[in-house]
Formats: structure tokens, sequence, C-alpha cells
């Protein structure tokens, strides 16, 4: 289960799948090396080791430029995780993830397009504005407005169940 | 150049993405230690970025991820640690020279961390989770980790007649995962086999073979219904039945 996130998000990043492979390969043996990096405070092993698995492959891109994804790749891919249906095996966490897929496709699709080039596409506030052709005060702005609806929704949600 | 509150206030969600330069990255992380404001809209955020992390779909993960995995913790068990010249005191260092010269802190460990990244990559550990932030010398009792293991809810805990080897089977989502402590290399082109018993019949759940007395596999057979564990040694790629007596068992 865990393997097959930090898989899935390896690739969701990264273009290439074997190298997708040596990313996640990496988050793990970085945990195993470091077991004391991960503090149980700040949140689930599985959002931890999704988060060093995103770095380590945003790493990756950003010094291999023919690893990114393309802008339209990016936001393929999210739409599809915002409205898929999970298959059945998936079933640990699927009420979850649903909720996550709800909360992410409330955000405006702006917003969400310059939340995605910076979060899976490992693209800076400057190279999203640049790629979208808007200012880069108007990129900052729709990732923390991105952002803050994210927040607004998830608490809606929590507070409903 | 200095930024103002601000210029540096703006850069808080893209720095909470990691969409900001290095450069910048350096301004935020200071300017927050020292900002509350900016510090509680940073954490703010977090529920939100975690969110996005979750909403990926797993995949099934490939075989080869876990066979290298396993090879490279397998490889860092092994590392003797006389051919290691010194141990740096800073263990915090994260680059690849150092991690390689702090070896010696981690070959201590590396075993038992060899059974906790098999249950890590089935997420089998989840009940236990809370134990990681544990200090590596907790780590370093590897008996005692597959021992923990064993004691997880669901899993089955298995034992040699001598009583030094111990195992544990542990429930997945997907199956099942499997390590052990204390065994010796199989004989010469042989290897060992773990066989699930439902009634007595055993079905094979794989083959595996140790290093430095740690070994695992994870499985997709699952455990409903599986009332024992056994691991026999056999031919080199493993048999349909099992040919000889359970060296360890449940």
């Amino acid at each position: 289960m865990f393997g097959g996130l930090v898989f899935a998000m390896a690739k969701r990043v990264v273009a290439d799948p074997t190298m997708a492979e040596e990313v996640a390969q990496d988050a793990f043996l970085a945990l195993w090396r470091r077991p004391g990096s991960y503090n149980s405070d700040r949140g689930s092993l599985q959002s931890f080791l999704l988060g060093v698995t995103r770095n380590k492959a945003i790493d990756l891109v950003r010094h291999e430029e023919s690893l990114k994804k393309t802008k339209d790749a990016l936001i393929t891919e999210a739409e599809a995780a915002s409205e898929g249906r999970p298959s059945a095996e998936q079933v640990v966490g699927m009420e979850e993830r649903d909720e996550l897929r709800a909360a992410l496709s409330s955000i405006s699709e702006v917003q969400r397009e310059a939340v995605v080039l910076a979060y899976f596409g490992g693209r800076t506030y400057r190279e999203v504005a640049a790629e979208l052709g808007i200012p880069e005060g108007t990129a900052k702005t729709r990732l923390r407005d991105g952002l803050a609806k994210l927040r607004q929704e998830l608490t809606n949600r929590t507070e409903r169940t | 150049m200095n930024k103002t509150h601000d210029e540096l206030k703006s850069l808080i969600a893209p720095y909470v993405l990691g969409a900001v330069s290095p450069e910048e990255m350096e301004e935020v992380r200071s300017h927050i230690i020292s900002c509350e404001e900016c510090m509680a809209e940073a954490d703010s955020y977090s529920g939100a970025v975690s969110s996005l992390a979750l909403s990926v779909d797993p995949e099934s993960i490939p075989d080869s991820l876990i066979d290298n995995v396993m090879r490279e913790a397998r490889a860092d068990a092994k590392q003797p640690v006389a051919s290691i010249p010194s141990v740096p005191d800073d263990s915090d260092r994260s680059n690849v020279t150092e991690l390689r010269r702090s070896r010696p802190i981690y070959a201590i460990v590396a075993a038992a961390a060899a059974l906790l990244i098999v249950a890590v990559l089935a997420g089998a550990l989840i009940t236990t989770t809370n134990e990681l932030d544990d200090t590596r010398d907790q780590l370093a009792s590897e008996r005692e980790r597959v021992e923990q293991l064993a004691q997880t809810e669901g899993a089955m805990r298995l034992a040699g007649p001598s009583g030094d080897v111990i195992g544990a089977m542990l429930p997945t989502d997907e199956g099942g995962v499997f390590v052990v402590h204390g065994l010796d290399d199989p004989p010469r082109d042989h290897t060992y086999q773990v066989w699930l018993l439902d009634d007595g019949q055993p079905t094979s759940a794989g083959t595996f073979d140790p290093a430095s007395g740690v070994g695992g596999l994870q499985t997709d057979r699952s455990l409903d219904g599986v009332d024992g564990v056994a691991v026999t040694v056999e031919p080199a790629g493993g048999s349909p039945t099992p040919t000889g007596d359970p060296i360890l068992s449940t």
C-alpha cells in the first residue's frame, strides 16, 4: 500500500517510469537509513513518505529538464485524479481519498492549474507565471487562494462528518 | 537583498508548495522562524498540502522496486564496520558521501531496519508507525523488533526449535508480509520457502534468501483462512510442495 502510493507519487512528477522507480526506492531508503527523520507529531507516516518522494522527484526533474512533465500531462492527470473512481483493491483509505478529491475539485480551475504545476510539476511560481502567461503576483495569489480554498473545504468536510 | 514582511508573506504559499527558488526558500525559512504571523500561515496550509499528496492513486508496486530496496537494505547490513575509517559525529548530514561514511551507526541498525522496510513497503506497520520515531538505539535490537512485529494485531509468530530464529507473518491490505531474524544462509543451491497452511495444506508464499540473518518477502496471497505458516529449505527456485521438515513454524 505505501509502496504503491509512493511509486504513484513519483510517477505523477517524473515523466520516465524507470526514473520514478528510482525515486520511490530512494524515498524508502532515506526513511530506512534515517528512521528518526520521521516525526509522528507532524502527520502520518504515509503523508511523510509521500512528501519525501515528491521532494526527491522534484529535485530530479529540476536537474533533468527532460524528465519534467508537460503542463497538459500534469493537468490531465490531476483531473483524472479528482474525478477517478478508486478501484476495489484500494478499499483502505478510499473514503478519505474521495473526500480529498471532492475538496480538490472544489477549487477553481485556474487555481488548480497553478497548484498542480507547482506541486506535481516542480515549477516555481515564476515558472508557473511564465508558462501560464500571467504576472508573477497573480501566480502567487492563485497558489495562495488555491491552498486557502482547499484548507477551507477540508475543514468544512471534517466538521460535517 | 532584504525582502519586506509583505513580500515574504506573499511567498508563504509558494514556499509550502516547494515552488520557490533555493534562495527564496532560505529567506522564507529564516523569516517564518521569527514571524509568528507567517509561521501560522505556513502551518495552516499543511493539511491542504498533505491532501494534495494523498490524492494520488496507488499503483501496483513493481516487484523490481521491492527487490531493489531489499537489495540495498541487505547491502547496508553487510557493510563491514572495520572497513570504514571514521564515524562522523553529526549524523544529520544527509549527502551521500556522509551517509556512506556514517555507515557504522547504520550497520548496527541496518538488519533491524531491513525488517522494518519490508513492513513499511507493504503498509503493514500502520498500527505501529508511532514506533518509527523511536531512537536508533531501540531499533538496534533487531530481535526485539521482530517480536514487536509478531505481536501486532493479526500477526502470526514463527519460531525455530532452538528459539534462536524468530519470524513474523503480518497481514496487509493485499496479502501478507513475512520477516525473519536469526537464519543462517541456506545450503548451496538451496533457498528458503515460506508456506501458508490452510487446514494443514501448504500453499507457497514465495522464496527468499536472508542476508546477515535477516530475510523477508511480500506475498499477494490473502492470509484469510490461513491457520499457520512454515518455512522449509528447498532447492534453488523453490518447490511446488514442501520437500523437507519445517525449520521454522507457527
